[in-house]
C-alpha cells in the first residue's frame, strides 16, 4: 500500500500538468456541490418560508368536493378556482385541533375584485366629506378651491364630448348640473347645508368625472387576528390591524406600492431600487430611461392633484430647486422629472420632501373606504364597502411581487362579497332572470317567440333621468350602507360560518416566536423548518382525523398548495444546479479517463515490468485506483475546504437578492447558505465515485497489459 | 523437484511457439528441447529473429508455448492459471531487461525493494537487510536515494541486477543485458553477474554479443527457431561465436 501510494503520488507529480487540469475540475466540481447544496437547501428553506409564512401555512385544506385544485399563486394570476366551500369552519377547526401535531387553524377564502379607480372629483369630494364629518374646517377652503378647479376643467371636457355625442339631451342635463355646481351661488350655500350639497355633487357630478382606470384586488378573506399571529412574517407597516370583530381591508405593502401608489412616485421608487439593487444607471438602462420619459410625459398626474394654493407652493419650490424662472408649473415639473444619474438622489429626496406630501400618494389611503365588486358562484353581482385599516408587509419580502399578491380582508366581508354564507337561492336566480328579462319558453313556442308577430321582443329601455334620484332618501341609504360596513361581529359568528380553505400550522416547525423582528433576515437553521417527511406524517394524521369525523376534505402540503408554477421554481433551480454539476463531473470524468488511458499507454513497459516481476492484475488495478483515490482526496479535500469556507462566508455575509423574484426564492433580502456535514459527505462521495469510476476503465486496460510488454525494448 | 527433472530448473521438451501474422503463421520456435541445471551460466545465442527471445519469454513464463512442455522449477507452466504463473515468476524468476525497466518514480532503494513488496512473507527488516546487502554488492550504496533518471546506464543495470536477485530466484533471465551499454560497462556488468553465479544463482541470457558468449560457460545456439547447438562443455565454441557474430 505504501509503495503504491508513493508510486501514485510520484506519478501525479511527474504528470503535473495533467494533474493540475484534473485537479482543477475536481476541486471546482466539489466546491460547486458543497456551495450549490448549501444554496439549494437555503433556497428550499427560503421558499418554504416565503410560501408557508405568508400564505399557505404547512397544510391547506379544501372541500373534498372542490372542482379545481388549490393553486395559491395561480389563483391570483389567472382565475379564482372553484374550490367549493367548507360549510362549518368551527366544526372542522375543532377536529383539526384535536390532532396533537396541529398548532393553529386559520380560516381563509381567496378572491379577487374589480375596483374602479376613483376620479379626481370623487377623491376630492370624499376628502371634503371627511373634513365635514371630522369637523376639521381648516383644510376646507383649499379643498373647495381644488374641487372648483376640477369642475371647471370638467365643463371643458363636457363641451368637447357634446360635439361628438348623439344624445345632446343627456349632455344638456349634465351641463346644467355642472353649471350649477360651478356657480358661486352653489358654494355660497354650501356651508349652510354641506351634506346636502355633497349629496348633489357625489350623485350628479361625480359620475361625470373620468375614472382613473380600474384595479384588480386579490385578497384573502380571513380572521385577521389569527392571520397576523400565525403567519410569521406578517408585520404592520402603517395604520392598524383590523380590530377584532370588525370588518375591513388591509393592503399588502408590495401590492400597495406597485399598484396603488401614485405612478410618478412609483416610477421614482423603481428607478431608485434598480440603481441600488443591480447598480443599473439611467444613462445605460433602457428601462430606466423609459420610466424617466413616462414621468416627464405624465406631469398632469401631479398637477391635477394640486389645488391652486399647493400648485403655487410647488412652483416656487421648483423654481428655487432648479434655479429657473419658468412660470408654468407643468414645464417646471417636466424639467424636474428629467432626472439623470447625477441628480437622481437629490431630486428623489426633494420629491418625497416637497411634492409627495402635497399630492395623494396612494389611490387609497388608510381610512378610505373601498367598494369591492364581486359575484357569487351563480354570477349574481355583489358589492361590499370595506374600510382600509392599514398596510401590512411581509418581513424581508417587501419587494417580492409573489409575496405581495394578496391583500387581507375580514372573513365576514368576504362571505358577503362571494355569497359564501347563503346557498345559491332560487330567489337569487329569479332576480337574475328578472333583470335579464329571461322567461321560460316552451320549446314548441320558441319560433313564435323569436319571429312571431305581435310579440314585443325589445322593450324600450327605461328612459330614466337623474331626476329619479329625487325623492329618495340618499342620506338614509348611505347610513344603511355605512351600518353594514361597520357592523360588528363576534368571534363565534366568524368561526361558525363557511370558508373556502383552511391553513394549518403544525407544531415543532417554527422555532422563533411569531412577530420577532429577527425572523426576516436571520439565517434559517434547518431545524426551524418542517421537513417533508415530518410534514407528510402529520398530514396523514390530519387526513385521518377528518375522515373519522366524517369530513370529506382535501389536505394538501404547502408544496402542492402553492401550485406548480411556484413549486417549479425551486425544482427548476435544483435541476439547473444538478445539470451544471453533472456537466462538470462529466468533463472531469472524460478528462480523467482520457489522461489515465494515455498514461496507461505511456506506462505499458513499466506495467509490463511490474507484472513480469510477479505483480498480479489486481495489484495493477489497485495501483490506478490509489492514484484516482489520491486525486479524489487531495482535490476533493481542497474543494470541500474551499466550499465549506465559501458557504460559511456567504452564510455570514448573505447573498443579496437583486431581483424581485429572488426575494421570494431567498425568503428574504438575503440568502444565507447553510453548511451541512451531509453536504460535505455527499460532495466527497460524488467525487470519490467519479474518480474511481473514471479510473476503473484505464485500470482494467492497464491490468490487461501482458508481462511480455516488459520485454519490448523502447529506450 | 518432480517431473523427473532432477536438479534441472528449466526443462523444455519439444516446445513450439507460433504467432499469427496477418493470414500466415510465424513458427518462431519449432521443437526446442533445453535442460538447464541449477548453477548454470548459460547463453541463448542467435541472430535477430532466430527465436531466442521467444524461448526466453517462454522460460520467463511471460508467454505460453503452443505445444510441448515448459517446466520451471518442476512445474509445468501450461497447467498453471495466469495468476499462478504470475506467482511462479514472483517466487522463482528474476528478470534483467535490455532497457533496465526500472520504475522511474521510485529511487534506487525502492526499485530494488519493489519485488519484495509483492511478497507477503518477507518482513520489513528482512527486506531492508536484503536490499542493503545487494545494493552494496552492486556497488551503489552511495546512490541509494537517487532515481533511475539520475543514474548512468551501467548503474541502472546494476540496480536491475540487484532487483532481479533480491527475491533469491531459482533462475535469473537476462534479455540482452549489455546491449544498451558500452563495452567497458558491459564487461563490468557481466563480471558482476558472474560473481552472483559463483554464489549459486542460475543465469540464462539471450544475446548476440560475442563478449557475453565468451563469458558464458554454455552457449545454446538457436537458428530458425531450432536448437543448432546445445553447447555442452566449457565455452566450446566461444571463439567461433565471436567470429560468427561479427
Amino acid at each position: 500500500m505504501g509503495i503504491l501510494l508513493r508510486i501514485a503520488l510520484r506519478n501525479l507529480r511527474l504528470h503535473w500538468v495533467r494533474t493540475l487540469i484534473v485537479g482543477f475540475l475536481l476541486t471546482v466540481g466539489t466546491w460547486l456541490v458543497v456551495v450549490g447544496q448549501g444554496a439549494i437547501d437555503a433556497i428550499h428553506a427560503g421558499m418554504q418560508r416565503s410560501v408557508v409564512d405568508t400564505l399557505s401555512g404547512h397544510l391547506q385544506i379544501t372541500s373534498g368536493a372542490a372542482k379545481d385544485d388549490l393553486e395559491l399563486y395561480q389563483s391570483a394570476a389567472i382565475a379564482v378556482p372553484d374550490l367549493g366551500k367548507i360549510a362549518d369552519f368551527g366544526k372542522v377547526k375543532s377536529v383539526l385541533q384535536s390532532v396533537p401535531e396541529v398548532d393553529a387553524v386559520i380560516p381563509m377564502g381567496l378572491g379577487r375584485s374589480i375596483v374602479w379607480g376613483a376620479s379626481s372629483i370623487e377623491t376630492k369630494l370624499a376628502e371634503l366629506r371627511r373634513s365635514i364629518n371630522d369637523g376639521t374646517s381648516d383644510k376646507r377652503p383649499a379643498l373647495i378651491a381644488h374641487v372648483r378647479a376640477i369642475l371647471k376643467s370638467m365643463t371643458g371636457d363636457l363641451d368637447k364630448l357634446q360635439k361628438v355625442a348623439s344624445d345632446t339631451k343627456e349632455t344638456d342635463a349634465q351641463k346644467a348640473d355642472l353649471a350649477r355646481a360651478n356657480s358661486d351661488a352653489f358654494w355660497q350655500e354650501f356651508d349652510k347645508a354641506p351634506l346636502d350639497a355633497l349629496e348633489f355633487l357625489e350623485n350628479r357630478i361625480s359620475p361625470l368625472g373620468v375614472q382613473s382606470g380600474f384595479y384588480f384586488f386579490n385578497y384573502v378573506g380571513t380572521d385577521p387576528g389569527a392571520f397576523a399571529k400565525n403567519f410569521k412574517l406578517f408585520r404592520m407597516q402603517s395604520g392598524e390591524m383590523i380590530p377584532e370583530g370588525q370588518r375591513g381591508f388591509m393592503f399588502n405593502s408590495n401590492y400597495y406600492e406597485r399598484f396603488v401608489k401614485h405612478r410618478t412616485a412609483r416610477r421614482l421608487d423603481e428607478i431608485k431600487e434598480a440603481r441600488e439593487l443591480t447598480g443599473a444607471t439611467i444613462a445605460l438602462d433602457e428601462n430606466l430611461k423609459r420610466m424617466v420619459e413616462h414621468n416627464k410625459a405624465q406631469v398632469s398626474q401631479i398637477t391635477e392633484q394640486l389645488d391652486p394654493v399647493k400648485a403655487d407652493e410647488v412652483k416656487v419650490l421648483l423654481q428655487k430647486e432648479l434655479g429657473s424662472t419658468e412660470g408654468e408649473l407643468s414645464k417646471l415639473l417636466v424639467s424636474f422629472l428629467a432626472v439623470d444619474d447625477d441628480n437622481f438622489q437629490r431630486r428623489y429626496d426633494f420629491f418625497y420632501k416637497e411634492i409627495a406630501p402635497r399630492i395623494r400618494l396612494y389611490a387609497y389611503m388608510v381610512g378610505d373606504t373601498i367598494s369591492l365588486y364581486g359575484q357569487t358562484k351563480s354570477g349574481y353581482p355583489r358589492a361590499v364597502n370595506v374600510k382600509v385599516w392599514g398596510v401590512f408587509r411581509y418581513e424581508g419580502l417587501e419587494k417580492s411581487g409573489l409575496a405581495g399578491v394578496y391583500n387581507v380582508m375580514d372573513l365576514m366581508s368576504f362571505r358577503d362579497l362571494t355569497g359564501l354564507s347563503e346557498p345559491v337561492s332560487a330567489e337569487e336566480l329569479a332576480s337574475i332572470k328578472a333583470q335579464a328579462k329571461i322567461t321560460d319558453i316552451p320549446r314548441e313556442k320558441a319560433e313564435d317567440e323569436l319571429f312571431g308577430a305581435g310579440t314585443e321582443v325589445v322593450t324600450a329601455a327605461d328612459n330614466k333621468t337623474f331626476d329619479d334620484l329625487a325623492g329618495r332618501d340618499l342620506a338614509g341609504m348611505r347610513k344603511l350602507a355605512e351600518a353594514a360596513q361597520n357592523a360588528k361581529f363576534s368571534q363565534a359568528d366568524l368561526e361558525a360560518g363557511p370558508v373556502v380553505n383552511i391553513a394549518v400550522f403544525l407544531k415543532g416547525a417554527q422555532a422563533s416566536a411569531p412577530g420577532t423582528s429577527a425572523a426576516g433576515d436571520a439565517p434559517l437553521a434547518k431545524a426551524t423548518l418542517i421537513d417533508a417527511e415530518q410534514l407528510e406524517v402529520s398530514r396523514l394524521k390530519v387526513v385521518d382525523a377528518l375522515k373519522k369525523a366524517g369530513f370529506d376534505m382535501k389536505v394538501l402540503p404547502w408544496s402542492s398548495a402553492q401550485g406548480p408554477l411556484v413549486g417549479g421554481l425551486a425544482a427548476g433551480i435544483s435541476i439547473f444546479f444538478y445539470v451544471i454539476v453533472g456537466l462538470i463531473f462529466f468533463v472531469a470524468f472524460i478528462v480523467i479517463l482520457n489522461s489515465l488511458l494515455m498514461a496507461t499507454m505511456e506506462r505499458t513497459q513499466e506495467i509490463g515490468t511490474i507484472r513480469a516481476m510477479g505483480a498480479q492484475r489486481g495489484y495493477v488495478i489497485r495501483m490506478f485506483a490509489i492514484e484516482g483515490a489520491a486525486m479524489a482526496v487531495i482535490f476533493g479535500g481542497l474543494g470541500l475546504g474551499l466550499g465549506a469556507l465559501t458557504v460559511i462566508g456567504l452564510g455570514a455575509s448573505g447573498v443579496p437578492a437583486t431581483s424581485e423574484i429572488l426575494f421570494f426564492i431567498f425568503g428574504g433580502r438575503e440568502l444565507h447558505p447553510l453548511l451541512d456535514v451531509g453536504h460535505l459527505a455527499v460532495a466527497f462521495s460524488v467525487i470519490v465515485v467519479v474518480t474511481l469510476v473514471s479510473t476503473l476503465i484505464p485500470a482494467i486496460a492497464a491490468a490487461r497489459i501482458p508481462p511480455i510488454a516488459a520485454m519490448n525494448a523502447k529506450e | 523437484m518432480g517431473n523427473g527433472a532432477g536438479d534441472a530448473v528449466v526443462v523444455l521438451e519439444a516446445v513450439t511457439k507460433d504467432y499469427p501474422l496477418g493470414k500466415t503463421t510465424v513458427h518462431a520456435v519449432r521443437g526446442v528441447d533445453i535442460r538447464l541445471e541449477r548453477g548454470e551460466f548459460a547463453v541463448l545465442a542467435g541472430p535477430s529473429g532466430s527465436g531466442k527471445t521467444t524461448v526466453l519469454n517462454l522460460i520467463g513464463c511471460v508467454d505460453v508455448a503452443t505445444s510441448g512442455k515448459v517446466i520451471i522449477a518442476g512445474r509445468d507452466t501450461k497447467l498453471l492459471k495466469e495468476s499462478e504463473r504470475t506467482r511462479l515468476r514472483l517466487e522463482t524468476l528474476g528478470f534483467i531487461f535490455q532497457s533496465f525497466n526500472l520504475i522511474p518514480v521510485l529511487d534506487l532503494y525502492q526499485n530494488v525493494e519493489f519485488p519484495l513488496l509483492l511478497r507477503k512473507d518477507i518482513d520489513k527488516a528482512e527486506r531492508k537487510r536484503r536490499v542493503l546487502e545487494l545494493v552494496e554488492r552492486v556497488g551503489l550504496t552511495g546512490q541509494m536515494k537517487q532515481r533511475p533518471g539520475e543514474l548512468s546506464g551501467g548503474q541502472r543495470q546494476r540496480v536491475a541486477i540487484a532487483r532481479a536477485l533480491v527475491t533469491r530466484p531459482a533462475i535469473v533471465l537476462a534479455d540482452e543485458p549489455t546491449a544498451n551499454l558500452d563495452s567497458a560497462t558491459g564487461q563490468s556488468i557481466l563480471e558482476l553477474m558472474r560473481q552472483m553465479n559463483r554464489d549459486g544463482t542460475t543465469f540464462l541470457f539471450s544475446t548476440h554479443d560475442p563478449v557475453v558468449m565468451a563469458a558464458a560457460r554454455r552457449v545454446i545456439r538457436i537458428a530458425d527457431g531450432k536448437i543448432a547447438d546445445q553447447g555442452f562443455g566449457a565455452n566450446p565454441s566461444a571463439g567461433a561465436a565471436a567470429a560468427h557474430a561479427h
